[in-house]
């Protein structure tokens, strides 16, 4: 298997005066250092609550914004290297599904020029005809058919899930092999939601496509993903296979977060880990590990020095203090 | 002993294109202490429900029949000025968007201390005892009563708005979408605080949400809404365990788990139809993958089939097997 992302000690800090009159800079250490790889045709979940950064991780991916350091290689090439011309390129090979697709389409633009934008500026087509095969192609893929009755239409005039699945013809439209997709689905209700998930999964299947699946629904990564990765105030707290993350989950946050997922089930018992407070913004981080002052496992090193995220078992990796200290059970994962 | 009675309510919206049939003949009760939630898809009539009990239906939207009885006092049959009397002392509502809900130049203080005064006619300084009080209620400092709604957190904002809604002793809270727009370790935080509230004030509670998993976490009994009707509703175990009706199986079945075999999910094909035109007979037949001829001609009566568990369809012996197993 050969990697089609790799993620190395990516960081991005927001500089911010501390007040009206101050000169002096304070920081949101939106990202700060991390560092992550994907496979080919696997989709890796990024999960954690609002601020965590995945959002800003999805679109330094992307270089929608430049980063404050690391570096970012999609099949092989640095995108953070690239001249504008090359990235223009290279973005052909990346595209990005958003949560709102009534802010990511144009309402002023029908499907079909929706759909045909791309290839014209990237002067792809080679004239009406193939535009627009490729317009209906892409139509049918997402199941917008009969295609007639959708191609004139205007964002305004689809329902919820109909402008989602146009926002996903359209990423597909240049033939990417990778796609960040940031919470697609959290927009819509439950029944259209499976709709659009199931459609992703078979056109993943379809083009062999790779994912980077951000969102703050566990219950929903567990049924997209391959892999999960957690944040939490900037860092990764945890990565790993999805089924043994969920059913085995070694970091104190991610049992929280984990415990915390309502499930559809009034009989079921289970024991919710509580945690008190909200996550604090990045700014003013806690010394130490990010999480010890509220989390119920820590000891007195995790107030001093912050863990980096380490091996402990098979493709299990952790960055906890606590869990690190006892491979034993982690191995035997 | 139900605090609230809802019987054969309709509600319509008033529009250029004709009369949207938003609530269409919906029953159900309140009982003390309890919490019933409310589920279903955009659009399927729940928050009409709510503004309906609250009288707060915007003015394009009429309440055509049926009753509302709160604490044994029909709602309907009152005026503005009475209901006036009604909002706010005997039943509130605690809104989505906390941001939007709170005046963002006002401290929340004060916004919470005008509804005191303005309802109980107390003298300020009483007012501002009963708002730190309540802050305390809702496990917020007392001394953050005078900040402004943008210093507080997202789960903050919305103990505020529960502490509004308390501040005149109701029986019954509306929580629409209470929890929606937070991230979960504080949505489980608002919803133990209100089951906390609930246990300790003996209040009713109304749970209006999309997400099933929360009512099945929180409620004692369920309504599922489908385009102005109720297609089941009764105890919340039995509903999730053995639905009678296709819709609530069908839904059950999109909802992803972290629990149990990890399973492929079932969508229901088609979309929710619109309710100037609502379909004839079952209105849920033009999705219903088990409907029949019968599903487009007759309207299916809303029945009792086992005690306390009503649902309208059809086929209900037909498929008791077949939705049990899972077989949406």
């Amino acid at each position: 298997m050969s990697e089609e992302l790799v993620v190395r000690n990516l960081k991005k800090w927001f500089a911010r005066s501390r007040g009206l009159f101050s000169r002096e800079q304070e920081y949101v250490k939106a990202v700060d250092d991390i560092s992550f790889e994907i496979e080919k045709g696997q989709v890796l979940c990024l999960a954690g609550e609002s601020g965590c950064g995945k959002t800003t991780t999805g679109r330094l991916i992307l270089r929608l914004v430049e980063p404050t350091e690391g570096s970012v290689s999609l099949r092989g090439v640095d995108i953070f290297t690239l001249k504008k011309e090359e990235l223009r390129e290279k973005r052909r090979e990346m595209q990005m599904i958003f949560q709102d697709p009534y802010e990511s389409l144009d309402p002023r633009m029908d499907v079909f020029s929706i759909l045909a934008e791309p290839l014209e500026v990237n002067r792809i087509a080679s004239g009406y005809g193939e535009l627009r095969e490729r317009v209906h192609k892409a139509l049918e893929d997402v199941r917008l058919v009969p295609v007639e009755e959708f191609i004139r239409r205007f964002p305004h005039e689809l329902s919820g899930g109909q402008r989602q699945r146009v926002a996903i013809a359209r990423a597909l439209m240049l033939e990417p092999t990778f796609i960040v997709a940031d919470e697609p689905v959290s927009m819509l209700d439950a029944s259209i939601r499976t709709e659009i998930l199931n459609l992703l999964k078979e056109l993943r299947e379809k083009y062999d496509l790779t994912f980077l699946y951000i969102t703050h629904d566990i219950a929903q990564a567990r049924y997209v993903g391959d892999d999960l990765m957690v944040m939490y105030l900037g860092r990764v707290v945890e990565k790993g296979p999805m089924e043994d993350v969920i059913l085995e989950p070694l970091h104190p946050y991610t049992k929280a977060l984990i415990s915390n997922v309502p499930v559809p089930d009034p009989e079921a018992q289970r024991e919710r880990i509580p945690l008190t407070g909200e996550t604090p913004t990045p700014i003013d981080l806690p010394e130490g590990c990010r999480f010890h002052p509220r989390c119920c496992e820590a000891g007195e090193r995790c107030s001093q020095v912050e863990p980096g995220l380490v091996k402990v078992g098979n493709d299990r990796w952790v960055a906890c203090h606590v869990q690190a200290a006892t491979p034993t059970r982690a191995n035997n994962i | 002993m139900p605090v609230l009675e809802v019987e054969g309510l309709v509600t319509h919206y008033l529009t250029k294109q004709g009369p949207v049939d938003a609530v269409s003949g919906v029953s159900f009760t309140v009982d003390a202490g309890q919490t019933f939630g409310l589920a279903g898809e955009s659009g399927c009539g729940k928050t009409t429900i709510a503004l309906s009990i609250m009288g707060l239906l915007p003015s394009n939207g009429r309440v055509m029949g049926g009753r509302i009885i709160l604490d044994g006092e029909d709602l309907l049959g009152k005026d503005e000025k009475e209901l006036r009397e009604v909002r706010w002392r005997k039943v509130s509502i605690v809104f989505q968007g906390a941001m939007n809900a709170l005046n963002p130049v006002i401290n929340v203080g004060e916004q919470i201390a005008e509804v005191i005064i303005e309802k109980e006619g107390v003298r300020k300084d009483e007012a501002w005892n009963r708002v730190r009080e309540l802050f305390d209620l809702v496990e917020l400092e007392p001394d953050r009563v005078t900040d402004y709604p943008h210093e507080f957190s997202g789960g903050m904002r919305q103990r505020v708005m529960i502490a509004m809604a308390l501040a005149n002793y109701p029986k019954l809270v509306i929580a629409d979408e209470p929890i929606t727009a937070l991230d979960v370790i504080v949505q489980n935080q608002i919803l133990d605080l209100m089951k906390n509230l609930q246990g300790r004030l003996n209040l009713s509670q109304i749970l209006i949400t999309h997400d099933l998993s929360v009512i099945a976490e929180t409620c004692d009994k369920v309504g599922i809404m489908y385009a102005g009707k109720l297609m089941e509703y009764g105890e919340a175990a039995p509903i999730f365990k053995t639905p009678l009706h296709p819709y609530t199986s069908a839904l059950i079945g999109a909802y992803p788990s972290i629990v149990g075999e990890k399973r492929d999910l079932k969508f229901i094909p088609g979309a929710p139809p619109n309710l100037i035109n609502p379909p004839t007979g079952c209105r849920f037949h033009p999705r219903c993958p088990h409907a029949q001829e019968i599903c487009g001609q007759e309207e299916p009566e809303y029945r009792e089939e086992s005690l306390g568990h009503y649902t309208a369809c059809h086929f209900v012996e037909e498929l008791r097997d077949t939705l049990r197993l899972g077989g949406h």
